[in-house]
């Protein structure tokens, strides 16, 4: 860089009070803030276009249900069976003797997409609920971790982890569709399966007020319990 | 001289607090921090551009910026003087940048005689006031910085530490190695 050596410049105080103009500093500050609020509103518009676009695009895609991921933390379920031995396979299951684990406060995501039959793109901002247990997450969480067993049949393999389940609760309430997404095996799935068939009732999600599929996605964590 | 008030008295710093408070939500409450601060700013760039009008409006976008980024601003961390300040350093360098115009280095009278204590002998002075202007010149950008803040504008090592965002020590670590290499540049020089 190149520099130059002066002399300290005069000024005057009288000069300097001249130079003083918080109105201009205030406009300028009020415009930017504008201009940023301009931005947020421009991003936000565009974000409805795109969202409108996908909406748009899967209402013309034969599947018409909607897909709703609810997310529910994972270790939500560990019925940890007690065992004497994990490696022994002919150590005891205690089934009865599940424990019951900690249950988080389940999390909700709003929708990317929401997709209903004959849905058209309005101005109007949608107005979207989740499904959800029609008696809360805290009681369906009891009835997974009373419920849900440690398949005796895996103990001997010391099979621990997460199974992952999605499924739609439709219109109705009713779950359907049952996919296993990471599954620990064959009697996991069916172990999966029996309870997720026997579960308490769900509200459906709604779309401006109309019952709307959805679907959901649960953890299901098997530990086993050395004793 | 410098122009950082630190230590102001604890009802100053009160009132700055109130009003700082104020202006994250009502900008119109920035108007005595403007008030307070624009002369410190002013010369602070005034001695970096050498042009008044440029100095100004200068001084207005660091204001500008301020009032835009006060909602962000903590009372807890740096103090208010000081960040302004770090805003200043900031759009001096970009104004540089993007103009390519010569630094400013202001030299008056006024410059400590501690600077010329560190780097000489008593009956050197006449000759190191000669060689000073050559000497500055090639010291780099940071390095002028430095010796600027500490013997220019009588800055504590702790002051520069937080205009530059660096600790205290390494401020003072920086500082004594520029003025080294000032005293290497004094004797090489004819």
């Amino acid at each position: 860089m190149n520099y130059k050596i002066i002399n300290e410049p005069e000024i005057t105080d009288e000069e300097i009070n001249a130079m003083m103009d918080f109105r201009q500093v205030l406009e300028k500050h009020k415009s930017a803030s504008s201009v940023r609020r301009f931005s947020y509103l421009s991003a936000c518009v565009g974000l409805l276009v795109v969202v409108g676009l996908l909406l748009y695009q899967k209402s013309s895609s034969p599947i018409k249900s909607a897909t709703q991921n609810q997310s529910v933390p994972s270790n939500l379920l560990k019925p940890k069976t007690k065992s004497t031995k994990s490696s022994d396979s002919t150590q005891s299951i205690n089934n009865t003797a599940t424990e019951l684990p900690q249950v988080p406060t389940a999390t909700k995501k709003i929708p990317k997409i929401v997709v209903s039959d004959h849905e058209q793109v309005n101005a109007r901002p949608d107005i979207y609920i989740p499904a959800e247990p029609i008696e809360g997450y805290p009681h369906l969480y009891e009835y997974l971790n009373q419920n849900l067993k440690y398949p005796n049949e895996a103990a001997k393999d010391s099979i621990q982890g997460v199974e992952s389940v999605a499924f739609v609760i439709d219109k109705n309430g009713k779950p359907s569709k049952i996919e296993i997404l990471h599954s620990l095996g064959p009697d996991f799935d069916k172990e999966v399966l029996r309870i997720l068939e026997q579960m308490p009732r769900w509200k459906p999600a709604t779309l401006n007020a109309q019952p709307v599929p959805s679907k959901v996605s649960l953890p299901f964590t098997f530990r086993i319990k050395i004793q | 001289m410098s122009e950082i008030q630190f230590q102001s008295n604890v009802f100053e710093q009160k009132e700055e607090e109130v009003n700082i408070k104020r202006s994250q939500t009502d900008p119109e409450a920035f108007k005595p921090l403007y008030e307070k601060y624009f002369k410190n700013i002013l010369l602070f760039v005034l001695r970096r551009v050498g042009e008044k009008e440029i100095a100004r409006d200068l001084t207005q976008q660091v204001f500008l910026k301020a009032l835009n980024k006060i909602s962000k601003f903590e009372l807890r961390g740096l103090p208010f003087s000081a960040w302004l300040f770090r805003i200043a350093i900031n759009e001096c360098n970009d104004f540089f940048k993007k103009t390519k115009k010569e630094r400013i280095v202001t030299l008056d009278e006024s410059i400590s005689e501690s600077l010329f204590d560190e780097i000489m002998a008593d009956n050197q002075l006449e000759e190191l006031k000669l060689k000073l202007p050559k000497i500055l010149k090639s010291l780099k950008a940071d390095e002028l910085q430095l010796i600027e803040f500490r013997y220019f504008e009588i800055r504590s090592f702790r002051e520069i530490g937080l205009l530059l965002n660096i600790t205290e020590t390494y401020a003072k670590v920086k500082t004594y190695r520029a003025l080294d290499k000032m005293k290497k540049l004094f004797l090489e020089h004819p």
